[in-house]
């Protein structure tokens, strides 16, 4: 690394806001160009699907840095600025417009958008996707008491905009394709907790369900599904997960399959280009296994990781993936990703709403889903990390405490 | 400012944090060994209760975003918050423990 070296930032979200910050708090002495596409500065997204639509808050509440941080340490933001090319032999990036700009190291942060479907009557003002603070602005003046809002899909997102949105009194639907709410996601006991909450709160949850068309009239939508089914909408939300935004990189010729390949340390296979966040498909040291993982911990993980790698330290992606949730003043955290499992151990009870549900496999903790148990996350983290052996009868002895057997693995 | 009793020591074990309220002052109270602490009960980052949190070598971590302050000083370290916890003096008095709001 050399005083006169410039490093562009292709994507100014939470990856990428959070990684400028990590290679100045390092020491890292180059030119920095953080470039985006939204004209909002970096921030972070939960707020998005929760106190940000509920509760008036500021979409930017948990912006990453405020302006005088960015000023303070020489980080360009150059917002408002979509990318229209990448020429890795060139090593310049083209915005739209035409202005060029030259790197000498470029980390790719562009994420993901909200996936748009074929749909008759998709493209309407009054259906909505979330995914921005600008989304977020214009869907929550809509959330008025006794509206009618319809999810098309069942994830974290849509859900947690279900349970804000009947919070708000609005008259809420979700409309799910598969079987059962989250089952690819969750175990089954889970996902049923989960369905439960929607329910209680006088949520209509139709699974099964196979969208055919929205239709739009003056008063409003429908919603139609192809058993003929109709659900009234004053507003219909998308929430059927996410498309990478890696056109760019694809066209550049870096290796791409469900998402930019990365090594650990988030190096692409272009010397000097780095991905980072939800649009990697990376290595993951400790899972010895490739992830693609949209989630707030993997930003700032790849974030810290990428920023010792342009230094020139020794950094890997290998913990652990954690998640969580909030929906109908429910917590729910995950540990662990996609992992097969034998045996589901249940620590507390799901109908006094806080529980920790372990998944075992080979007498190894692989899994877990905390709802309003946050405190065991930590042990039980430390407990996978170190593949520790656990019996399932110690697991499910509640007098066994996890942070016990946490403690004992660093004796 | 005045102090308050907000706690009993045996109410806490090694390690241990409660959430107590004064007035409309939301504080955690920590004990590590003999020594009691108070911050404020809130993450600077997102509202999290640090009282469901959990201790480990002098450090309480938000149960939402994995956050780490210092208890003593209340110095937030790894994590996304880069405001520190606000702290409270506090002072044992028999088996009252006091904290000044």
């Amino acid at each position: 690394m050399s005083d006169s070296e410039t490093l562009v930032i292709l994507g100014a979200g939470h990856a990428g806001g959070r990684a400028a910050a990590a290679l100045r708090k390092k020491g890292y002495q180059g030119r920095i160009q953080l470039v985006g596409d939204e004209t909002d500065p970096p921030y972070e997204r939960p707020p998005l699907s929760k106190e940000a639509l509920t509760e008036g808050a500021d979409p930017l509440i948990n912006r990453i840095n405020d302006e005088a941080f960015y000023r303070d340490n020489a980080i360009e933001l150059l917002l408002g600025k979509a990318a229209e090319s990448l020429d890795l032999s060139q090593r310049r990036v083209t915005l739209n417009g035409g202005t060029a700009l030259p790197y000498d190291r470029l980390i790719v942060a562009t994420g993901c958008r909200a996936r748009s479907i074929p749909l008759p009557g998709a493209e309407h003002e009054r259906v909505l996707t979330l995914r921005s603070a600008a989304d977020c602005r214009r869907l929550a003046p809509l959330l008025k008491p006794g509206a009618r809002v319809v999810l098309i899909g069942g994830g974290f997102i849509g859900l947690e905009v279900a349970a804000g949105a009947a919070k708000l009194g609005c008259d809420v639907t979700v409309l799910e394709a598969q079987a059962n709410l989250l089952e690819r996601v969750l175990a089954p006991r889970v996902a049923a907790f989960m369905a439960k909450l929607h329910s209680d709160a006088g949520i209509k949850l139709v699974t099964g369900a196979e969208v055919e068309e929205i239709v739009h009239g003056s008063a409003g939508s429908a919603v139609k599904l192809a058993d003929g089914r109709s659900f009234d909408a004053d507003v219909t939300i998308l929430g059927v997960g996410a498309e990478l935004n890696d056109e760019l990189a694809r066209g550049a010729g870096l290796a791409c399959d469900n998402g930019i390949l990365v090594d650990a340390a988030c190096r692409t296979a272009a010397e000097g280009v780095y991905a980072i966040g939800d649009v990697t498909h990376h290595e993951n040291a400790h899972l010895g296994r490739r992830l693609r993982l949209e989630s707030w911990e993997n930003a700032e993980i790849q974030a810290d990781v990428v920023a010792q790698t342009v230094l020139g330290e020794e950094a890997a992606c290998a913990s652990v993936p954690w998640f969580w949730t909030d929906q109908h003043g429910v917590n729910l955290q995950l540990l662990g990703y996609g992992e097969p499992w034998e045996e589901e151990i249940l620590r507390g009870e799901p109908e006094e709403g806080a529980f920790a549900a372990l998944y075992l496999r080979d007498g190894r903790i692989v899994m877990a889903a905390l709802a309003n148990a946050g405190r065991e996350r930590r042990p039980l983290k430390q407990l996978m990390e170190a593949r520790a052996e656990v019996t399932a009868e110690r697991l499910a002895d509640p007098e066994t405490s996890l942070r016990d057997l946490a403690k004992a693995l660093k004796k | 400012m005045a102090w308050h009793k907000v706690a009993s020591k045996s109410e806490l074990e090694d390690e241990e944090v409660i959430g107590v309220e004064v007035g409309d002052t939301q504080i955690a109270i920590y004990r590590l060994g003999d020594d009691f602490f108070a911050t404020s009960n809130i993450c600077t980052h997102a509202f999290a209760f640090l009282s469901d949190g959990y201790i480990e070598d002098d450090c309480i971590e938000c149960p939402l975003h994995q956050q780490l302050f210092k208890i003593a000083t209340g110095e937030a370290l790894e994590g996304p918050a880069e405001e520190d916890l606000k702290t409270f003096p506090v002072k044992l008095e028999g088996d009252d423990v006091m904290v000044e709001v």
